[in-house]
């Protein structure tokens, strides 16, 4: 699956912390970090559904629950405040 | 980069293999346990009653700990990836790496033994993707951690898979102060049931190998192979790097090991992403003692590669 992080105002956030909080099975316990344009791409390794937390020192904590199925999934997550993440 | 072993004949899922080629590590049998080291000036952070540490702020749980003996009991199981529901029945709906109310405490005094011997990683992979982890020395030079720290397997992403370019070390990292500085390792070592195809829970451990002593100053870990029993009746302990705290802030939290099989260990202790690679231990007449490596956030408990003999004899091969 991939991803991309803004903030408020819709620009990319770098440097942002992605990693998997739930999942219907066992996942490795990494962080990601997002690159220069705010996106990140994920491997996990079953169906089923998953939720994805991003956190920024400055901008906080975002959130998406979401179903993985057979077709490669993309997400948004959006922070409330405008910024970057470090 | 390139993968070595230096077994020369068929290779065994516990045969080392490195990103060194020409690499000549050697499966030796040694001792059960290997002692731990407090390095230089440790003003030693003393271990608390009920094998736990001391930490202000924290509390064992003893009731979910003692309840949890109960409950879960692992299979002996080759390939492990569904072992919850294996070993528990159906998956409950959601897995979490935090279960219940979250138990972790804040290290501050992290330039101080043990907390210094933890090491924040931030890790360049082969298709520049960053990540960060976490690391704990067993000797002078070297740190252990999960194998999918040094070698991806399995990610599904062009370019993604193999030895990671590099890993930035920072010991005792507390938010932005690096009372140890950072050092930047090249050279990792795994085993073959790791790196040999898409990556075997079983075999998920590996080593950092630093170009500098910084392990004579920050101390180390020690290391055991321990039986059934010991390991059901010990505390584990973990301290590590998540990704879900303010950056490079160190957390700590411990609880009794709910099951083990040969390969695993399996516990309730909380973590986040970010703390994969971090030491499983025990305190045992005041020192401390790693047993697993921590790796996986599971349906209903956490889980971490056990230090069986193959795993203690590579560990003491890769101790520079």
């Amino acid at each position: 699956m991939s991803g991309r992080v803004l903030d408020a105002l819709n620009l990319p956030v770098s440097g942002a912390r992605v990693f998997v909080r739930q999942a219907p099975g066992p996942v490795p316990d990494l962080a990601l970090l997002t690159d220069g344009d705010g996106r990140f791409t994920l491997s996990l390794p079953t169906s089923g559904r998953y939720e994805l937390v991003c956190k920024s020192d400055v901008l906080g904590a975002t959130s998406i629950t979401f179903d993985v199925g057979a077709s490669d999934t993309t997400v948004r997550l959006q922070f409330s405040k405008a910024g970057q993440a470090s | 980069m390139a993968t070595s072993s230096k077994t020369g004949g068929k290779l065994g899922p516990h045969s080392p293999t490195s990103n060194e080629t020409g690499e000549t590590d050697v499966v030796t049998k040694k001792s059960a346990s290997l002692p731990p080291e407090e390095g230089v000036n440790p003003k030693t952070s003393k271990p608390g009653a009920g094998g736990a540490e001391a930490v202000a702020g924290f509390q064992l749980n003893r009731e979910l700990a003692g309840a949890m003996d109960s409950v879960y009991r692992a299979p002996e199981k080759t390939n492990l990836r569904d072992i919850s529901e294996a070993s528990y029945g159906p998956l409950p709906p959601r897995a979490e790496t935090v279960h219940g109310p979250d138990d972790r405490v804040r290290i501050n005094n992290t330039s101080v033994y043990p907390w210094r011997v933890h090491a924040s990683l931030l890790i360049t992979a082969a298709d520049n993707s960053m990540w960060i982890g976490t690391g704990w020395f067993i000797g002078p030079r070297t740190l252990m951690t999960a194998g999918h720290v040094v070698n991806i397997r399995g990610s599904g992403v062009a370019g993604r898979d193999g030895w990671v370019r590099r890993i930035q070390v920072m010991p005792g990292r507390n938010g932005a102060s690096l009372p140890y500085g950072t050092v930047t390792s090249t050279s990792f070592r795994s085993v073959n049931g790791w790196t040999g195809g898409n990556g075997d829970e079983n075999f998920d451990y590996g080593a950092i190998i630093l170009p500098v002593n910084t392990g004579n100053t920050t101390g180390w870990l020690g290391f055991g192979n321990y039986s059934d029993a010991e390991l059901l009746a010990s505390v584990g302990n973990i301290s590590g790097y998540p990704g879900d705290k303010p950056s490079g802030t160190q957390w700590y939290d411990a609880r009794r090991i709910a099951a083990v099989n040969s390969r695993k260990v399996f516990y309730d202790i909380d973590s986040a992403g970010g703390q994969s690679g971090s030491a499983v231990y025990r305190i045992v007449n005041g020192g401390r003692y790693a047993f697993g490596i921590h790796a996986y956030g599971g349906a209903s408990t956490n889980s971490g590669t056990r230090i069986n003999s193959a795993v203690f004899n590579n560990m003491v091969a890769w101790r520079a």
